[in-house]
């Protein structure tokens, strides 16, 4: 089926007037509303997807059809439904502004998505910032206010930097359109390339753009986060990197790649040690957004077709993952109250659902093999040691450890552990509606970690060519590179027959269990280091932030530097754009 | 397709899965125990005593608290289909691995780390303080040993140029051992596991002295004979890994043979671990991380720079 992108745009708009004046009436009313409405963007969405065949691309006044639009659009629309599928028991109060801003905020990145020229996509980009800081604000308190206020500031500064570039650019060449960009040699054709590069960037972000990201994410209402990291981030990657593989040329291996590269590995260092010395959910959540949309930018700016399929695959898997731990994590603060580590503990027993989903998307986010975010990441660091980055590969691997330590931490201080307070008695997992993405969420980790040649197969692999030409070529069933071998599906089905042998062994052996019961109350997640003399657990003195010993020097230096004062930041874009420029000036030898 | 299927799962189950290693593994702690008897001038258990020990946990009761969740009951089986699995990537004395589409070496070192998480979740979900801190203290140094040990497992890799585990052995065949070729890799990856296997100086997380028995304190019965036998098994991986990559594996002998030579390496793998087990006390966590993360790191980077000289 043809049509305009742009309808699946101006429907969720006029929509959401509806839905403004529905919510003035009943809240219920509103959230149904807008729930259909994002249900039949989603599947405008999907019958792009269907004239298909290899002749698949068609442009409209700088909106572009193609494999890699309809499926970077496909992930808002699908977390856009889901997200306001689970709005309707978790939203309290302000219905109207709150349903129609998300409805603006979807369509408003869908239309990025869609988007094929650079004065789009700046629009757009600043609808994105405009809806979605007014839904960050949506609790109306000071810590609120100064989220959205920090948040809508950094990215108009940076948005106005763009423009600057684009007109630089447009005085240039005469052309916005992506195609048609063209590598820049000369001093201003750089300078517009870099303004344009810190505009976009602070949406994936890059690292020194990254500010806004913590304090958005957590102050938002949980349906919000989950689109803010789950979906904006990654259309803001994908629109990045889209002028920036024209401008510098990054499908054939060079300086500038290697300078990305190292900026992704920066991100993720920064993400995860940040992200370890969090006690709040959200903002340990929101720092691991940071964190992994490093592995997004190492893969996709290897330039290689499997670095680049690698790329967007993470970035699809981060997008189920860490939606569904936003969602989680908006259900644990929506029944208990908190979001504050220290004060919950024990919840699994009372919450199976919600731990059982949360764990799962946590394990697949760390790389546990047959869980969604290995197989991504096992394509990246091949992809990076076929590129000879080896290196890169090591760091990766190591903030994956990183990544599976905070992440433990947050299931050990939620969900497992001891039940620290006695208020959580009566908290239970909440109504369908709102478990029921979680659900659906953590079967495609599930599914897309067994299967994964799935999404590569059916688009990811086309999607790529947006970015390189060269297709790859990858067998179904295992999936093979040059230099290694995995096959999920296999893996799977002996993991299970491991399993079930384990279990046989323990089913022949095993008398009734009994259960004891047992009290003492402990510090959640120590960091293991006891002082001497080891008297017993009450007498033993624990830090009281934990892994003191392990990370904290590292984490301490990075926290130095994030004062949460908003002129701080601005000096970080700048000190970004002006580091970009100079190693970009030395690199392309201009 | 199906043959290669069914050729799995009899080795999953059999050779060089389940039943082998435990065999095999089960003489390997006992040898372990035997050496660590001997230093202490005691004469240490009969030959059967592991075995023993893990059928005598097999018919006993399971206990377990109120309080715990219920992964406390899925930890050790998670940890020992990894291991199986992981077992299955290693050439075992043959050429080729019996599974040819597992074949690498990064997604052994992600299984290698499983079993670290299952511990983990063991330790924080049984609801026990001790095992909070000893679930903390695995944690801690996996962190501490993960950087060397991708980086050393690494190098041989860089060097042949290929992820594959069977190239690597082969290119050992032409060439020499890598423990020749690289020292300094192979070192640290011994040292690193060390405290995959959580033997002294490393047995951080299980300190028995200090927290009972670590994350394994509430376990009992059949559930702690699963982490046993998954124990078992990790003693025969960790053998065979350093074997077949630093001390090139079969060395190519014709059939039976190369499967006995294999086996004498990973002994002897097994004894030397056995010894600096008993000629040593055990490290606090933070002078584990220390230690991991000056001299190990530096090691391994050492290796990692010959390697990439040697490409």
């Amino acid at each position: 089926m043809i049509f305009s992108p742009l309808t699946i745009v101006i429907l969720l708009f006029a929509s959401s007037i509806i839905a403004y004046i529905l919510g003035k009436i009943s809240g219920k009313a509103a959230g149904i509303f807008s729930t259909l409405v994002s249900l039949v963007s989603l599947v405008m969405v999907i019958f792009l997807l269907f004239p298909g065949g290899e002749m698949f691309s068609f442009s409209y006044n700088g909106l572009m059809v193609n494999s890699l639009t309809v499926f970077i659009a496909f992930i808002p629309a699908f977390l856009g439904f889901l997200s306001l599928l689970y709005s309707i028991s978790y939203v309290k109060d302000n219905f109207a502004w709150y349903y129609a801003f998300t409805l603006m905020f979807i369509g408003s990145m869908i239309g990025l998505a869609f988007s094929w020229n650079l004065l789009w996509m700046y629009i757009l980009l600043e609808l994105t910032t405009i809806t979605s800081a007014i839904l960050v604000a949506h609790k109306r308190d000071e810590k609120s206010f100064e989220a959205a206020l920090k948040y809508a500031f950094q990215c108009f500064f940076a948005g106005f930097l763009a423009l600057i570039g684009i007109v630089l650019l447009y005085t240039q060449t005469g052309t916005l359109n992506i195609l048609e960009l063209q590598p820049l040699t000369s001093q201003i054709g750089l300078l517009s390339t870099i303004l344009i590069m810190v505009g976009f960037g602070i949406k994936i972000p890059f690292i020194l753009l990254h500010a806004w990201l913590p304090d958005a994410h957590a102050e938002a209402p949980s349906p919000v986060s989950c689109l803010l990291s789950g979906a904006m981030i990654k259309v803001g990657a994908v629109a990045t990197f889209l002028p920036l593989f024209k401008f510098f040329q990054l499908t054939s291996f060079s300086g500038f790649n290697l300078a990305f590269c190292w900026l992704g590995v920066l991100t993720m260092i920064v993400g995860a040690f940040m992200a370890l010395i969090q006690s709040d959910v959200k903002r340990l959540l929101a720092y691991c957004s940071v964190s992994q949309m490093g592995y997004v930018v190492v893969g996709l700016s290897l330039g290689t077709p499997l670095g680049v399929v690698a790329g967007l695959f993470h970035a699809l898997n981060h997008a189920i993952a860490k939606g569904l731990l936003f969602l989680g994590a908006g259900v644990v603060e929506h029944e208990t109250g908190t979001r504050n580590m220290d004060k919950l503990g024990g919840l699994a027993k009372n919450m199976p659902l919600t731990a059982a989903t949360m764990i799962i998307a946590s394990l697949g986010l760390a790389g546990i093999p047959l869980l969604n975010g290995f197989n991504s990441k096992w394509m990246i660091y091949e992809a990076c040691i076929e590129a000879g980055q080896p290196l890169i590969a090591i760091v990766g691997m190591l903030v994956s450890v990183l990544t599976l330590l905070y992440l433990l931490k947050m299931v050990h201080s939620v969900f497992l552990g001891l039940k620290v307070s006695e208020n959580f008695k009566n908290v239970s997992d909440p109504s369908i509606l709102m478990v029921f993405p979680l659900l659906l969420l953590s079967s495609l980790c599930i599914l897309f970690g067994v299967i994964p040649q799935l999404p590569i197969q059916l688009i990811l692999v086309h999607a790529a060519k947006a970015f390189t030409p060269s297709p790859l070529p990858l067998s179904f069933f295992p999936i093979i590179t040059e230099i290694g071998v995995w096959g999920p599906t296999y893996a799977t089905l002996l993991m299970v027959l491991g399993l079930i042998v384990g279990f046989l062994l323990y089913r022949f052996s095993v008398k009734p269990a009994r259960k004891i019961e047992f009290s003492d109350k402990f510090l959640p997640f120590t960091g293991g280091l006891t002082k001497p003399p080891y008297i017993s657990i009450k007498e033993a003195k624990v830090p009281s932030k934990p892994f003191s010993f392990a990370v904290e020097p590292v984490s301490r230096m990075f926290k130095r530097f994030h004062t949460g004062m908003l002129n701080h930041y601005f000096a970080w874009i700048i000190l970004f754009f002006l580091i970009f420029y100079l190693l970009f000036m030395f690199i392309g030898g201009y | 397709m199906l043959e290669s299927i069914g050729w799995a799962i009899f080795s999953l189950i059999v050779y060089p899965g389940l039943l082998f290693s435990f065999i095999l593994g089960g003489f390997y702690d006992w040898v372990k125990r035997k050496i660590e008897a001997r230093a202490q001038s005691r004469r240490g258990p009969p030959w059967y005593q592991s075995y023993a020990d893990f059928f005598k946990l097999m018919f006993k009761e399971q206990i377990i608290p109120v309080t715990a969740s219920r992964y406390m009951i899925l930890a050790p089986f998670i940890s020992l289909a990894s291991l199986l699995l992981a077992l299955l990537i290693i050439p075992f004395g043959f050429v080729n691995p019996p599974v040819s589409f597992m074949g690498d070496l990064i997604v052994l070192i992600y299984l290698l780390a499983v079993p670290s998480f299952t511990v983990v979740l063991a330790g924080s979900s049984s609801s026990s303080p001790y095992g909070s801190i000893g679930a903390s203290r695995e944690i801690s140094l996996l962190i501490a040993e993960e950087l060397p040990f991708v980086i050393s497992i690494l190098s041989p890799a860089i060097v042949v140029g290929s992820l594959n585990f069977s190239e690597i052995v082969n290119y050992q065949l032409n060439h020499t051992w890598f423990l020749i070729l690289n020292p300094f890799a192979a070192v640290a990856l011994f040292i690193c596991l060390i405290a995959k296997l959580s033997l002294r100086p490393f047995d951080i997380p299980e300190a028995e002295q200090e927290i009972v028995a670590g994350p394994y304190t509430e376990y009992g019965g059949p559930l702690y004979g699963i982490f046993t036998l998954s124990n078992f098994v990790k003693w025969v991986i960790m053998g065979a890994l350093f074997s077949s990559l630093f001390l090139g594996g079969g060395d190519g002998l014709p059939s039976p043979w190369n499967v006995l030579w294999f086996l004498v390496k990973i002994t002897l793998v097994v004894i030397v671990m056995a010894l600096i087990h008993v000629a040593n006390a055990r490290f606090r966590i933070d002078q584990a991380f220390k230690w991991y993360l000056t001299g190990i790191l530096g090691l391994s980077f050492a290796g990692l720079i010959l390697a990439i000289i040697m490409v």
